[in-house]
């Protein structure tokens, strides 16, 4: 089998995307920022920074600092509010040419259906990712760590708009199981997961957390162990395609993810050192997938063989 | 903009090779790179950020201000960054040797707003802060004006970069260092203070100021009773360098009196001075 000839589609609800390979929220900007340095529309798709209903300014800095493969972020989703946001930046966006997915964040479960309806209201928008899980503002971890309130925020959504449905999911929970099932049950086409776990570092000179407020999430190729398992999890408990993210940054890192269970992968935090790591790991896949012997991407996906 | 313009001014990234990686001070060291596609594109008061590992530690890149473009026969080639070793990131740029490749990003951020008219320049750095005074006083140059003065502080004779490294030819330098090691004893300031006194800093000229924040504030205070406005290279913590990690907020007085946050690394690095709101200032 060449490489040339592998099959990189895969599905998620009835959107199809020409490859797997996706950006992971607040980590790619409005996606413009990276046309400098590649065609952004060869990725398969592109997920934007988080929108709210009114604007944020975000948190006080610090807001970021680098640990050993990884960083910790309390950015605070700064954004200019869905009407702004849908003014001054959407019709930019269609330009992209990769099918656009829409992070949106509320304060309640009414909030995602406000928003949801808004956008829905706009052309060029291929599906929805649903930010349950950011661990940086007053209460944003409640959606995904309560399976109740999760799969409400669920079916206020689904009452919106048809659009393929992608929940976020946060690690912080004892146990991400039940969690994927509710979503699921209410109107979940697909799984991310995951978001960036809490934590902190400390100056102990200055007695003083490094972050301006405190706590944080980390990402990067350190957190990759936890979301492979996490993925891993979802993928043996619930029918729906699983968006793998955590510490992704080359096509290695990818298979992993592909082979553990993941329909789709997204590149987060490699965006900011390395900004061609979407780009190249999209070129990397075919050989990858050809030296397992398979022509297909859906073909390799959760093929894991568990001890 | 045209968009044929902003395109050619558009960041790259790419790799670069090590021509030239030479000690100036005891901590301080100067990196030249060949990067004929990159350095085309490079105003005065741009910086780049430098991948100083191929590992993940450090994680990630390194922002760094142009000190200098390389010109060969007249076609920019190259670039320089000047830099201090403090932590793993500078020591592993300092350990890295002439013909080693190194990924950068750029060119980045904002470039210097010369007012029309502006026929002389003071160029006012602290430290580190003097990384981007030579590209900036050669820009000058290049546009004709005469009187470039540069006022550069540092704390000692360890830390003080050779005058040769600070400005071109055709600049008058001043210089100074905290215990009078090298140059005057005493802060940048007292030399702002000189060119206000004696009438050769008005509110006609161009300033430029990089350094510490404890040296903006006290520029910030000479220049503004006498009405005087100046650019500041600011440098926040940064995790991307190009907008998309909203890691690199600063705070900025708009028109209409209330403060918002900017992003170094695309409002900037460049701001008036007297827009900038500081840890500790009134709000
Ligand atoms: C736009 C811009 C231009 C810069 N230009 C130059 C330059 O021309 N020459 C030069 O030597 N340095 C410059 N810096 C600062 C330089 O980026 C830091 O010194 C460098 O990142 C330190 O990395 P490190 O791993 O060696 O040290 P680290 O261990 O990362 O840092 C050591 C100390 O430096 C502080 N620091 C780290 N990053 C920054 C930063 N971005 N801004 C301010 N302080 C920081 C840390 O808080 C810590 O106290 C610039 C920064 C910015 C934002
Ligand atoms: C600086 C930063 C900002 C982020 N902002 C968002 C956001 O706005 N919305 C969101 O859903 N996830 C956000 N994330 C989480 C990422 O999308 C991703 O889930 C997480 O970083 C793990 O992937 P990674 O290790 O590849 O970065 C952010 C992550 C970082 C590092
Ligand atoms: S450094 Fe990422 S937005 Fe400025």
């Amino acid at each position: 089998m060449t490489a040339g000839a592998i099959d990189l589609s895969v599905q998620i609800g009835a959107l199809t995307l020409a490859n797997p390979v996706s950006t992971a929220s607040g980590t790619y900007g409005k996606g413009l920022e990276f046309q400098p340095f590649y065609d952004v529309s060869r990725l398969g798709s592109v997920v934007v920074k988080t929108i709210t209903t009114e604007a944020r300014a975000g948190n006080p800095p610090p807001r970021l600092a680098e640990l050993p493969g990884g960083l910790l972020n309390s950015i605070g989703l700064p954004n200019p509010g869905v009407e702004a946001y849908i003014e001054t930046y959407l019709p930019k966006l269609r330009s992209l040419g990769s099918p656009l997915i829409i992070n949106i964040a509320g304060h309640s479960v009414d909030d995602f259906g406000v928003l949801a309806a808004r956008f829905a209201r706009e052309d060029g928008i291929a599906a929805f990712e649903l930010n349950m899980s950011c661990p940086n503002v007053a209460s944003g971890l409640d959606y995904s760590t309560q399976p109740k309130v999760a799969r409400q925020v669920l079916e206020r959504v689904r009452g919106e708009t048809d659009l393929p449905l992608i929940a976020k999911l946060s690690p912080n929970v004892t146990d991400i199981r039940p969690i994927g099932e509710a979503v699921v049950e209410g109107g979940a086409d697909a799984i991310s997961a995951i978001n960036t776990l809490v934590g902190m570092l400390v100056d102990w000179r200055r007695r003083r957390p490094v972050l301006g407020r405190g706590y944080g999430g980390v990402s990067g190729p350190c957190i990759k162990p936890i979301a492979l398992r996490m993925v891993r999890l979802l993928f043996e408990t619930v029918d729906v395609p699983i968006v793998g993210i955590g510490g992704i940054q080359d096509a290695d890192d990818a298979m992993d993810f592909l082979v553990a269970g993941a329909s789709v992968i997204q590149v987060g935090t490699a965006n900011y050192y390395r900004p061609t790591a979407a780009l190249d790991i999209l070129e990397g896949l075919p050989e990858r997938i050809a030296a397992l012997g398979a022509t297909s991407v859906r073909e390799i996906v959760g093929t894991l063989q568990m001890p | 903009m045209s968009d044929t313009q902003s395109t050619l001014l558009a960041p790259v990234c790419m790799e670069g090779e090590i021509l030239e990686n030479r000690q100036v001070t005891p901590v301080t060291w100067i990196m030249k790179i060949h990067a004929p596609d990159a350095a085309p594109r490079m105003r005065a008061g741009q910086f780049v950020n430098l991948a100083t590992s191929v590992d993940i530690v450090p994680l990630l890149r390194r922002p760094m201000s142009i000190h200098r473009v390389v010109q060969h026969m007249g076609v920019a080639t190259g670039f320089c960054v000047l830099y201090d070793v403090i932590g793993p990131g500078t020591r592993n740029l300092h350990a890295m040797k002439k013909g080693q490749r190194i990924g950068f990003i750029g060119p980045l951020g904002n470039s210097i707003t010369v007012p029309d008219g502006a026929t002389r320049a003071v160029l006012i750095a602290g430290g580190v802060g003097v990384g981007p005074i030579k590209f900036v006083a050669e820009a000058l140059l290049a546009m004709g004006m005469r009187h470039i003065t540069v006022a550069y502080g540092s704390r000692d004779s360890d830390h003080c970069v050779p005058v040769k490294e600070v400005a071109p030819d055709g600049c008058r330098v001043l210089v100074c260092t905290d215990d009078g090691s090298v140059g005057r004893k005493g802060f940048v300031t007292e030399f702002v203070t000189d060119e206000i006194t004696r009438g050769r800093l008005t509110p006609n000229d161009y300033v430029f100021t990089c350094g510490p924040v404890a040296m903006f504030r006290a520029v910030r205070d000479l220049l503004l009773p006498h009405g005087i406005p100046a650019e500041a290279a600011t440098e926040e913590y940064m995790g991307c360098g190009f907008g998309v990690c909203f890691g690199c907020p600063l705070r900025q007085r708009q028109p209409d009196g209330s403060v918002e946050y900017k992003l170094c690394c695309v409002d900037g690095c460049l701001f008036p001075l007297d827009t900038l709101v500081f840890e500790g200032d009134p709000a």
